[in-house]
């Protein structure tokens, strides 16, 4: 029983860090209709900067994360403004085939310039807090906030899309675009917004992997994959959507791979396959 | 002009092996098995529009099923035959529930495709060896593979030529430009969908299989690897989706590039490629051929067949 | 107030508006009237900043605005509302209208434009926790209409508003039409339902293969022959 609790409870937090980094990749294809292949990158580069800076100066590695953010987010702001605005009065088969080139073009870039200048091995950041017992239960104070700060986070997202006139804006660009024009909403800023906030959920997602698991340079482009998946399995541009498909792949990993290592994601793979066959938009799709 | 040049190239590549320049030769039919991948990729991706992410799994498993198959002491003609067929049975049944999906979610479901053959192939270690890989026996096959993917490369291009003068290449691209459309004027547009991905299939089987025997050894990441599966919808997207020459030349273009980087740059030959590619998506929005010289040059050669 | 003079207008090759002219004055109903593919979409959209003329240019305020944005035109109160709606399907109508007033100056009167748009639809306070892709066509254009008016418009274009509703609703929208307009907010005026909306306007326009082929006081036109047998039918 006690087990069965560990590993739903790890399943739940991987999932929660999978839905973080998914949903800001969801709402990107949201608003500009892009696959973001590059988005694994900034999740990545916010882990490495994390790392390079706690070596450097050994402090709390998630307040290191709060002094990243603004960065993240101009950097996914620019990304869009350099790259992504070009193409978007394009017709929209083309545009979805540059956008491909562009985000993977952007991906084996980042990927290898990163390599080259902080090498390639893989890096994690050996930060520890204490843990305790609560009854036969064994619980990690780092694992613990690091859930709360999930937590929050998704509750942060989902008011700043409600209640905020941007994230409404933003919302409205996703729904119809011409109407969002149509009441003034300057939409290519949004789009440039939304890379910003999505490059800024993925650095947080980030830290997160650079303390409790580890990253590296080539790690971008199969995270990405991972959370493309993610997004489809709960309906694109769904935060709960995201939200559930990543914690019913983080179950899935967690509960196989305690039974057999290899079979973790071979069987969320396997999962997300059976239920796009059942339903074809995904969980929460329209 | 355009059977000129082309009898002048083929006549050229038939009797290339004489020269007896084995690096050349190496990268020629590493060249063809791109070209052949970008092409057959781009009989779905091109001309139905649907950008098919998983491709690069129907080479993997007619490259499994071709090595398995032949280890068993199946003659040579029937496992290639074994490949090609696993892929197009593969193909047929995903196709069902693959094209209730539309635009991204089809492209992803495919990739996720993919990413579970490689996940089964490494755990599978009990048939397929995992991560060990799989080798089948040894022989010097550098000629033979350099005519069968150059046969290969031919006929692919052949059956895109007749795609897109017959009844069925103009169905395939009204899905392409108004799916519902189509659908409401009687265009089968299943089946058509349908049997685009069988024949698209059946090309990279082959080749999957045609791979596996050349190469002796393959891995679950040479044939199902995410780079491996994401170049050839690259090549055919940089060089021209839709138009029948573009994938040949973005998969020359592209291993050129990659060629002269790996053997000129000691570091970031990866970055300098990934710009390459980003560049050609920023400013070549519809691919090398589609730019105005280019394409004016194409036509007048009579090479600019576009669907 | 706005002034359009000799705009053309191209879809690649395809010439879609010849020359076109016309104004509308502060305070105004100004009809623009056509048969499909006349041009009249053309036409707004290009005033609203989705399609640059390839010549002409359009004031709005004496100041140059086919060169502007879209969503720079709409902040100086020059707001559309297209026959195709455009709401948000996944928002509440209460969120739809709010958006409406996304703009600074629109934010700030907010609580006052939200009563008068009520004032107007009674049945969007009702319906506001709906989301708006459940609504019936007509009550979408109210939302529609009402969104607009969130924007605090100095002139406001209506396409087809009429498009797709049954009789009464009809009848209530050019009601509608009319009491905006007596606030002080200009009208141009889409429709094919000549007769309704040269009996509410001051001045109309007649558009002809993409140029404008008669224009005048709407009373005078709603006499002339041509106009009573092409689009009256009388």
């Amino acid at each position: 029983m006690e087990i069965a609790i560990q590993l739903v409870i790890a399943g739940i937090l991987q999932g929660g860090l999978y839905a973080l980094a998914a949903f800001g990749l969801s709402l990107i294809f949201g608003v500009s209709n892009v696959l973001n292949l590059a988005h694994g990158e900034f999740l990545m580069l916010g882990g490495l900067f994390c790392f390079l800076i706690f070596s450097a100066t050994g402090l709390n590695p998630f307040l290191i994360g709060l002094m990243i953010l603004p960065f993240a987010f101009f950097l996914g702001y620019i990304f869009d403004r350099f790259l992504m605005r070009p193409l978007a009065g394009k017709k929209e088969h083309i545009r979805l085939m540059s956008s491909i080139l562009v985000t993977l073009g952007a991906a084996l870039c980042i990927g290898d310039v990163t390599s080259f200048l902080a090498g390639a091995e893989e890096k994690g950041v050996d930060y520890s807090m204490p843990s305790f017992f609560w009854g036969d239960l064994y619980i990690s104070y780092l694992r613990l906030l690091a859930m709360v700060m999930i937590a929050g986070l998704t509750v942060g997202i989902h008011y700043y899309l409600k209640k905020t006139y941007t994230g409404r804006a933003l919302r409205a660009t996703t729904q119809n675009i011409r109407g969002a024009m149509l009441v003034g909403v300057d939409t290519s800023r949004i789009r440039s917004v939304t890379f910003g906030i999505g490059s800024m959920l993925a650095s947080i997602a980030g830290v997160f992997y650079v303390v409790l698991l580890s990253i590296s340079p080539d790690m971008g482009l199969t995270v990405t994959i991972k959370y493309l998946c993610i997004i489809v399995l709960g309906g694109l541009g769904s935060l709960i959507g995201s939200l559930v498909g990543g914690v019913i792949l983080g179950l899935t990993e967690s509960i196989v791979s305690y039974y057999n290592p290899h079979w973790g994601q071979t069987a969320a793979f396997l999962i997300l396959v059976l239920i796009l066959l059942i339903r074809p938009k995904g969980l929460f799709g329209k | 002009m355009n059977r000129i040049i082309l009898g002048i190239v083929l006549l050229f590549l038939l009797i290339f092996p004489v020269f007896n320049l084995p690096y050349l030769n190496t990268f020629l039919i590493i060249l063809f098995m791109y070209i052949l991948l970008a092409e057959s990729y781009d009989i779905l991706g091109g001309y139905t529009g649907y950008i098919n992410m998983g491709h690069i799994a129907f080479f993997g498993i007619g490259a499994y099923t071709f090595g398995l198959l032949w280890n068993t002491g199946l003659s040579l003609y029937l496992s290639f035959l074994a490949g090609t067929l696993a892929a197009v049975v593969f193909a047929i049944l995903i196709s069902f529930p693959l094209f209730r999906l539309q635009g991204a979610y089809f492209s992803l479901a495919a990739f996720a495709l993919v990413k579970l053959m490689e996940h089964l192939t490494l755990n599978l270690s009990s048939i397929t060896h995992g991560s060990d890989g799989l080798k089948v026996l040894e022989g010097n096959r550098m000629i033979p593979m350099y005519y069968l993917s150059l046969l290969l490369v031919v006929a692919v291009v052949v059956v895109s030529f007749l795609i897109t003068r017959s009844r069925f290449g103009l169905a395939m691209a009204s899905v392409r430009e108004e799916e519902e459309i189509a659908f409401d004027f009687g265009v089968p547009v299943q089946r058509i969908k349908t049997t685009a991905m069988v024949i698209s299939a059946s090309f990279a089987g082959l080749m999957g299989s045609f791979y596996t025997w050349y190469t002796i050894f393959i891995n679950p990441s040479m044939v199902f690897g995410t780079e491996m599966a994401l170049m050839p919808i690259a090549m055919a997207m940089l060089g021209g989706s839709g138009v029948i020459i573009g994938p040949v030349i973005g998969a020359v273009f592209l291993l050129i590039v990659e060629e002269t980087l790996w053997t000129r740059f000691a570091y970031l030959h990866t970055a300098a490629y990934g710009l390459v590619i980003l560049l050609v998506g920023l400013f070549m929005p519809g691919g090398l051929v589609r730019l105005r010289p280019v394409r004016r040059f194409l036509i007048r050669v009579g090479l600019f067949k576009e669907l | 107030m706005l002034e359009i003079n000799g705009i053309e207008v191209f879809y690649g090759d395809y010439q879609a508006l010849f020359g076109v002219e016309a104004t509308v004055a502060s305070a105004e109903i100004v009809s623009l009237l056509g048969a499909n593919g006349a041009g009249k979409t053309t036409t707004i959209n290009t005033i609203c900043g989705f399609i640059r003329p390839r010549a002409g240019t359009i004031h709005f305020d004496n100041t140059i605005i086919h060169k502007m944005s879209a969503n720079k035109i709409v902040e100086k109160g020059l707001i559309q509302i297209p026959e195709e709606r455009m709401l948000f399907p996944d928002m509440t109508v209460l969120e739809n209208l709010q958006m409406g007033a996304y703009l600074g100056r629109a934010r700030k009167k907010l609580a006052d434009s939200m009563d008068w748009v009520y004032g107007l639809f009674p049945i969007l306070q009702k319906r506001q926790s709906q989301l708006a892709g459940t609504l019936s066509g007509g009550e979408q254009q109210m939302v529609a209409i009402g969104r607009g008016l969130m924007s605090l418009p100095r002139l406001l274009i209506l396409d087809e508003p009429s498009l797709g509703l049954a009789p009464m609703l009809v009848a209530e929208v050019f009601q509608v039409i009319q009491k905006i307009n007596q606030e002080g907010v200009a009208i141009l005026l889409v429709e094919q339902n000549v007769h309704q909306s040269l009996k509410i306007s001051n001045r109309a326009y007649l558009l002809e293969n993409g140029s404008i082929a008669m224009e005048g006081r709407a009373s005078e036109l709603l006499d002339r022959d041509y106009i009573r047998e092409s689009y009256l039918g009388i």
